[in-house]
């Protein structure tokens, strides 16, 4: 809520400056947005009237002019190109402190002394930017202080007010928290002077839950015109148009007291009759801002005698409403009910600063002293004559709400002990008085406390511990560590699980991104076979980017490395642990963390040199990395094709809990899409499978005490058969003695006798934890793997009459 | 005189031995073995000296001498062996292995949940589909509370939504089970906002929940500051300003001195807080929390809070713009 410092000034003591005020309001709840600092003029600013005009006889581009400022006759020395003889303008004098604090000092300006300054909008702090010398308009008298022709700026606050304390989105109210943290009473209302004779519109209220109170006053006597500078100022701080004095005194006093007013023409009230009622289907309205609005039971209406005058509590009609030829106003002043303002103004579009104060709720009490207020305020700046009687139907009148409240409970939330007259001292400063005194009920005391009726957010014990908590000061509070008697939980396995995976991709080379969870269209290819129904859309997203719940990382993943490339990134590698989504089964869906692995660019030529250059081995290797370092020890591969890899790279892992995870090169698609502009590999790995598979603790196995044999073997295949296969088979043949198989060469002939075969060279390693094992056990284990390779595969071996090679 | 030598021997010594190339060597040896070296000097000077003193003098030196020349003859061998052809540049760069770095965001959530691990705090999850139950009604947000209206939060089909703070864990934690209850809930939150350098529609927060006998604010103040100061450093000063919450009675808003300018006022701080940064929102579980819930409000108390992290994370580290966290830029991730 903006505000300007002298409006709160109106009704309590402030601070020494509106930095403290600033201060003072945070550690009351309202922390102040910003400030705008206010300009006020120097007395001896003045005006004066510029006499002659004459060129300087050192500068071409400055003048020397003669200007009278009453007291005496100035010679100042001028560069504006605008100054001219007949002028009236600004002169600051000799020791005048100009709004940027600047003091101005005699000065010779090319040998010739200037004995003042005619003053710019800049200058004056009234603009940012200004061209040349203010020129006054009006011909003001000459030597009056600027401050009395321009006026000064008075100091802008804007004060954020949270949702539960709507009486402080009024000057008053927000003067009363101001009143209560400086410690002095709040300031009364001027009274108002009401002698004036009129006939009173007979207000009935058709259902007293709608409208619990009516209070009217006519004002007789007025003129039409503009408002005073002062008014004007403070409702366009408020963020309030001025239109006329009529108007700008209703707006006025709703940003001072926090109740909507209204005013109708006194003479177009039909009947002099005013009739609160629920509008009938069929009715119409035409409003202030000329649109005619069809009317529905949902809708309050205040009408005459015949037909609607104005949308209760939402906005006039236009046949009722002040023209420049009003000269007496029926000001009403009312309280309606919130839920029904609310759903009524939804119901008509039309969301209004009136409609949104009545349905927070306004103070049925202050109903009466805004309506005062209002006429005051119109015979001052609009001549008007009050009507001593007034109207006040209050048939909704309530008795004060009284809350509980415990000291023992105080203590106990607070943390510190209050005693019961601090309490009581502290609740006063609000205006929330004690009724009757503590008593004791078992080891506790009691007291009740009245709510003000402004105080909508009172209504249990801890509201009023809130409210002795502030005006003690939260500061006051000791902060105290306690154990707690709840007993931990360990951290959930999937979580520790996702962090060790995170460290070892680290380790690996491989950089932790986080992406949106919020995506666009998903592509087709990396659909996945996810149906429509299955896919989160936002009912009101952002934009079509931000539109759908993410179902896979990949797309995303990529557009990641695609902006890295771009950015001049020759090598990345990036993880992403995160979650993805799906629309099925309602109503909440299902949500589970998958990790995604990219690999697109060059790797660093010293760093890794000669290395192979092999991306789609380097990532399936990552990930084999990985799924070892979790104690997997074993799975299985199989090519697995899906639309978001390049035909014939994607594969699988798989163990008997289900699918660890899948990889391949991301499909010529995708790589478009992403803008990657060169291929790239990527993972998929499943967080929960990797958890029912990685074993949660390991077992000792014993260490080799005894020296391997070591063979190489060589063979060649035809181009279809898998690595896979071949090792089972080895295995398979080479019994337990046969403890390790591993891959050390590929070569596929592209020519030549060979063409269009495949050698794939083994190094394996036979041991036994009991004994060195003999030449002859070895020998015949490999007879049996080449016979094996050779029936199963039709592999020859290749090298000397298949002797494998010791190694 | 006897010391002047042993001292000059010392002196050789060590020049010879560090001596890393042969124009060093040459020019150790022209200092202390050559025609103008000190120990020469001596030498030439035996003549004038006394009798019974010319007889050790001399021999000490020459026994110096000859140590010299033996120290000079070592080094020159050692420096030939590495001779330049064969010698590696040991500048070169080492060959570096790759080494990833973490998401600073996701290091820093790490980070806290430690600290509160460390105080016995116990890690809860939630989805962040949610529906309004979770993430509004039993958080005393009513049908009317703004922060339902459209503007605020993204809303699915079926009137599932995103939840739009992890405060939606506390509820779920709680329907499970009875108090004692100390957890703290990390996770993605969602809001229907403005996007700019500070906003961002998806972020993270941690939220808090401490439900036992007797807690009380002065518990959370001290919870926090021991949490503030582990994150931000011992030094960290904090304090507490009343705010508003539906779902907390008293409500807090928790602020750190600035640690840019110390409190004097700059522009992370802004000019009118006095040098306070807003941190996090907290304050005590509010009755029609509890009772939504089927704990006994008389029985139990209890504490909330929650932060937001860009937001420490962008004061701890001086990130400019919220959406860096989003982009991934590998530039960026690779300073932490």
């Amino acid at each position: 809520m903006k505000v300007t410092w002298s409006w709160l000034g109106d009704w309590t003591e402030l601070p020494e400056s509106p930095e403290a005020l600033a201060m003072l309001l945070a550690k009351r709840g309202f922390p102040v947005e910003s400030l705008e600092r206010g300009t006020s003029f120097d007395p001896t600013i003045v005006v004066g009237k510029v006499l002659e005009v004459a060129p300087h006889p050192n500068a071409d581009r400055l003048r020397l002019c003669s200007v009278d400022v009453g007291s005496e006759r100035l010679s100042i020395v001028c560069g504006a190109s605008n100054v001219a003889a007949g002028q009236h303008v600004a002169v600051a004098q000799i020791g005048s402190r100009l709004p940027d604090g600047t003091k101005l000092r005699k000065a010779k300006i090319r040998s010739v002394e200037s004995q003042g300054m005619i003053c710019s909008e800049r200058e004056l702090g009234l603009s940012q930017e200004s061209e040349g010398i203010l020129v006054l308009p009006g011909a003001p008298a000459i030597g009056t202080p600027i401050e009395n022709v321009i006026g000064s700026k008075d100091t802008v606050l804007d004060v954020e007010i949270t949702s539960n304390r709507t009486d402080c989105l009024s000057v008053r109210g927000l003067a009363r928290e101001i009143a209560s943290a400086v410690g002095t009473p709040l300031k009364a209302a001027v009274p108002l002077k009401a002698a004036g004779r009129a006939a009173m519109p007979a207000v009935t209220i058709e259902n007293p839950a709608d409208c619990g109170r009516y209070m009217a006053r006519v004002v007789t006597g007025l003129t039409v015109g503009p408002s005073p500078r002062w008014l004007v100022e403070r409702i366009e701080a408020a963020g309030f148009r001025s239109i006329s004095n009529i108007v700008d005194a209703t707006n006025y006093v709703l940003r001072e007291w926090g109740q909507p007013i209204h005013a109708f023409d006194a003479s177009k009230v039909g009947g002099n009759e005013i009739r609160v009622r629920r509008a009938v289907k069929g009715e119409s309205l035409t409003l202030l801002d000329g649109k005619t609005v069809p009317l529905h039971a949902g809708v309050l209406l205040i009408a005459d005698r015949e037909r609607p005058l104005a949308l209760a509590g939402i906005m006039g009609g236009l046949e009722s409403g002040v023209t420049a030829a009003t000269t007496s106003v029926v000001l009403e002043s009312a309280w309606f009910d919130p839920s029904l303002t609310r759903s009524a103004a939804r119901s008509l579009g039309l969301e209004t600063d009136a409609s949104i104060r009545f349905g927070q709720g306004v103070d049925p009490v202050a109903v009466a002293d805004a309506l005062d207020a209002t006429a005051r305020l119109l015979a001052e700046i609009a001549g008007g004559e009050v009507a001593d009687a007034k109207v006040d139907a209050w048939p909704g009148r309530r008795e004060p709400k009284h809350v509980r409240l415990r000291r023992a409970r105080m203590a106990r939330l607070l943390g510190m002990p209050v005693t019961g007259v601090a309490a009581a001292k502290a609740l006063e400063t609000l205006d929330i008085h004690q009724r009757g005194d503590w008593t004791h009920e078992g080891d506790d005391e009691v007291g009740t406390f009245e709510a003000p009726p402004f105080r909508l957010d009172l209504e249990i014990e801890e509201d009023l511990i809130e409210e002795v908590g502030r005006v003690i000061g939260y500061d006051e509070v000791p902060a105290t560590l306690r154990a707690s008697a709840a007993t931990p939980s360990p951290r959930p396995m999937e979580v520790s699980l996702g962090d060790r995976i995170a460290a070892l991709a680290r380790g690996l080379g491989f950089n932790q991104a986080i992406g949106p969870a919020l995506v666009g269209p998903i592509p087709a290819e990396a659909r996945d076979g996810v149906a429509d129904g299955d896919i989160w859309e936002l009912q009101n997203p952002k934009s079509g980017e931000l539109k759908h719940l993410r179902t896979s990382l990949l797309p995303g993943l990529a557009d990641i490395a695609a902006r890295n490339l771009r950015h001049g990134v020759p090598d990345v590698r990036l993880v992403e642990l995160g979650k993805v989504y799906r629309a099925l089964p309602p109503p909440l869906g299902s949500e589970w963390v998958e990790i995604g692995m990219i690999v697109s660019g060059v790797p660093d030529p010293w760093d890794r040199p000669g290395s192979d250059p092999d991306r789609y081995l380097e990532l399936k290797g990552a990930v084999e990395s990985i799924l070892g370092a979790l104690g997997i020890d074993s799975w299985r591969t199989g090519s697995y094709h899906e639309s978001c890899w390049a035909s014939g790279t994607g594969v699988n892992w798989s163990v008997v809990e289900g699918r660890l995870g899948r990889m391949g090169e991301l499909a010529p698609a995708l790589v478009g899409r992403a803008g990657l502009g060169r291929p790239a590999w990527a993972a998929i790995l499943d967080l929960s499978v990797l958890s029912q598979a990685s074993p949660p603790s390991r077992r000792y196995r014993d260490v080799p005490r005894f020296p391997a044999s070591k063979r190489d073997l060589a063979v060649m295949v035809r181009p279809g058969t898998t690595h896979e296969t071949l090792v089972e088979s080895i295995r398979a043949a080479g019994g337990p003695l046969l403890q390790e198989v591993r891959l050390f060469d590929v070569y596929e002939f592209r020519d030549g006798d060979h063409r269009g075969q495949k050698s794939m060279a083994f190094a394996l390693e036979f041991r036994s934890l009991e004994r060195t094992l003999t030449d002859r056990e070895v020998e015949s284990a490999i007879a049996a793997i080449v016979e094996a390779l050779a029936s199963k595969h039709g592999a020859e071996v290749r090298g000397a009459a298949g002797e494998a090679r010791r190694a | 005189m006897i010391d002047r030598i042993d001292a000059l021997a010392a002196e050789g010594e060590r020049a010879f031995v560090a001596a890393a190339s042969a124009a060093d060597l040459e020019a150790a040896r022209v200092r202390y073995l050559g025609r103008k070296s000190d120990l020469t000097q001596v030498l030439r000077g035996l003549k004038d000296l006394a009798p019974d003193v010319r007889g050790k003098v001399g021999a000490r030196a020459n026994e110096i001498r000859q140590k010299l020349e033996e120290s000079f003859a070592a080094a020159e061998a050692r420096l030939q062996t590495a001779a330049p052809e064969t010698a590696r540049d040991v500048t070169l760069p080492g060959r570096r292995p790759p080494i990833g770095h973490p998401h600073l965001l996701a290091s820093c959530l790490r980070e806290i949940e430690d600290i509160f691990a460390g105080i016995g705090f116990s890690l809860a999850t939630g989805p962040d589909v949610e529906d309004d139950r979770h993430n509004f009604g039993a958080l005393n947000m009513g049908p009317d509370h703004p922060a339902r209206a459209e503007t605020d939060t993204f809303y699915l089909n079926g009137g599932a939504l995103l939840r739009t703070h992890t405060s939606s864990v506390q509820v779920r934690v709680m329907d499970a089970g009875q108090p004692p209850v100390r957890i703290i809930c990390p996770g993605r939150a969602f809001r229907n906002e403005a996007i700019d350098a500070t906003h961002q529609v998806e972020f993270h927060q941690v939220e808090g929940l401490y439900v036992d006998r007797d807690v009380s604010l002065a518990d959370l103040k001290g919870t926090l500051d021991y949490f503030l100061k582990s994150f931000f450093g011992p030094k960290t000063e904090m304090r507490f300003c009343p705010s508003f919450y539906p779902f907390v009675e008293p409500g807090a808003s928790v602020d750190i001195r600035c640690f840019f300018c110390g409190g004097s006022g700059c522009s992370v701080c802004g000019p009118l807080s006095g040098g306070w940064l807003e941190v996090l929102g907290a304050g005590m579980v509010h009755p029609n929390v509890f009772r939504e819930v089927g704990y006994d409000p008389e029985r139990w108390t209890g504490y909330a809070f929650g932060v937001g992290i860009e937001r420490l994370v962008i004061l701890r580290h001086g990130v400019p713009d919220i959406r860096m966290f989003l982009e991934n830029d590998v530039r960026f991730l690779r300073q932490f």
